[in-house]
């Protein structure tokens, strides 16, 4: 992604989200296996995804802002990534606890604060 | 009426962010009414985009392939793909004065920003920082344990940390053994340090040996060392000739001494059965120059 020549910025949380299930998939498919070489990949993959959820839990509306304003600016997601989270913890995304209404929420203060209050 | 003809004729571009800093005195008032209609403005279409599905994608920029680095790959651009230009999307807003086309700006600022994935790619892509592109015969094992020992020390402030801890008075004893312990199968276990160690070790022992042998070579050498003193027979400078450049000429005549004949022994013997010659080693040969052959050597008759 960075040597990419466009915008990538709307494209962390995207790239997040599919390394983390590309990882639970693997782990998934390596979890009984016994043959070595497996069951090393096995503790690096599960590593890699102790080494993402670091960089994952940043990716908050406290913390990480500038990165899911950018990811809702992109008019193809917008919120559809929330809605998947939702829909996979069986989550309704009108409920003010899913993830699509506290992001949508954060998104509307956050253009308050920093365009509006200041326009 | 009246507001609604002032918002028509209301011209947003006009009052970007940079020229309302520059424009604006300090000692008017903050907001002011074109200010919070757009300020309001924003927050409606924020709202309204917040809201929306998602947009269908048609009608939109397409980024050149070959532009990025990472669909320079043959396989990649001979496959048929797209990818959307989201800021070709926002910029045809802003033009089309639609109603996102306040929005668009604060897309902009957003968009403007390069990301930034260092600390990321660096944490799953460390193999360049460790192997340059001058390293191109180093193989994945070796590229692997330098890869181990480097994450490993920078999580422990160097490799061998467990001799901090024998410096803590607190720790007991066998405590300090156990994390000596940990800390020796984690080394064995991440990677082949002793395996390199040991190596070392073995090639200083060599190293040392072949050091020891050759000083006993030259003291052997300086002291003429000769393994069978039966085998040399001695020449004396007497054999050869001195007459300059006769010396030069072939002659047939044997640096070694005269065997002995019958006629020269004493007692008239003419059988000789066996003859073993004793000589000892003269270190000194010119010094004895003088003696003759025969004399300077014992022979004993059986």
């Amino acid at each position: 992604m960075s040597k990419w020549h466009t915008v990538t910025l709307h494209h962390v949380i995207t790239v997040y989200n599919d390394m983390s299930d590309h990882m639970d998939r693997v782990m998934q498919a390596l979890a009984k296996k016994k043959t070595q070489w497996k069951e090393d990949l096995f503790f690096a993959v599960k590593l890699a995804e102790q080494n993402l959820s670091k960089y994952y839990t940043e990716v908050s509306p406290m913390t990480g802002m500038l990165r899911i304003s950018a990811h809702v600016f992109d008019p193809l997601c917008k919120l559809r990534s929330c809605r998947k989270c939702d829909k996979g913890m069986d989550i309704n995304p009108e409920d003010e606890t899913s993830y699509t209404t506290q992001y949508k929420e954060a998104f509307l203060k956050y253009v308050e604060n920093e365009y509006c209050a200041k326009h | 009426m009246a507001s609604a003809s002032g918002q028509l004729s209301f011209d947003p571009y006009h009052l970007s962010s940079n020229n309302e800093d520059y424009l604006t005195p300090t000692n008017v008032a903050e907001t002011t009414p074109g200010q919070s209609d757009r300020a309001a403005r924003i927050l409606t279409a924020t709202s309204l985009y917040s809201n929306s599905p998602p947009e269908a994608s048609k009608n939109w920029g397409q980024i050149n392939p070959n532009l990025n680095d990472y669909h320079s790959d043959t396989m990649e651009t001979s496959r048929t793909f797209w990818i959307p230009d989201i800021t070709d999307w926002w910029r045809q807003e802003e033009e089309t004065h639609s109603k996102y086309a306040d929005l668009s700006n604060v897309a902009r600022d957003r968009f403007s920003i390069i990301a930034n994935p260092v600390r990321v790619e660096s944490s799953f892509s460390p193999g360049r920082g460790v192997m340059g592109w001058r390293h191109s015969k180093t193989t994945g094992d070796t590229l692997r344990e330098k890869v181990i020992v480097r994450q490993f020390a920078q999580a422990n402030n160097g490799i061998f940390v467990g001799n901090e801890t024998e410096s803590d008075t607190t720790n007991t004893e066998h405590d300090s053994e156990m994390k000596n312990e940990a800390e020796e199968r984690k080394l064995q276990r991440m990677a082949k340090v002793h395996n390199f160690l040991e190596m070392w070790q073995r090639s200083q022992n060599l190293r040392a040996t072949q050091k020891e042998s050759h000083t006993q070579n030259m003291q052997m050498t300086a002291v003429e060392y000769i393994s069978d003193t039966e085998q040399i027979v001695k020449a004396s400078w007497s054999l050869f000739e001195h007459a300059g450049a006769a010396a030069f000429e072939l002659t047939e005549r044997s640096p070694q001494p005269p065997a002995l004949s019958a006629k020269d022994l004493l007692g008239g013997r003419t059988q000789i059965l066996s003859i073993r010659r004793i000589r000892r080693v003269n270190c000194h040969p010119v010094e004895s120059d003088e003696e003759s052959a025969p004399e300077g050597i014992s022979d004993t008759e059986d």
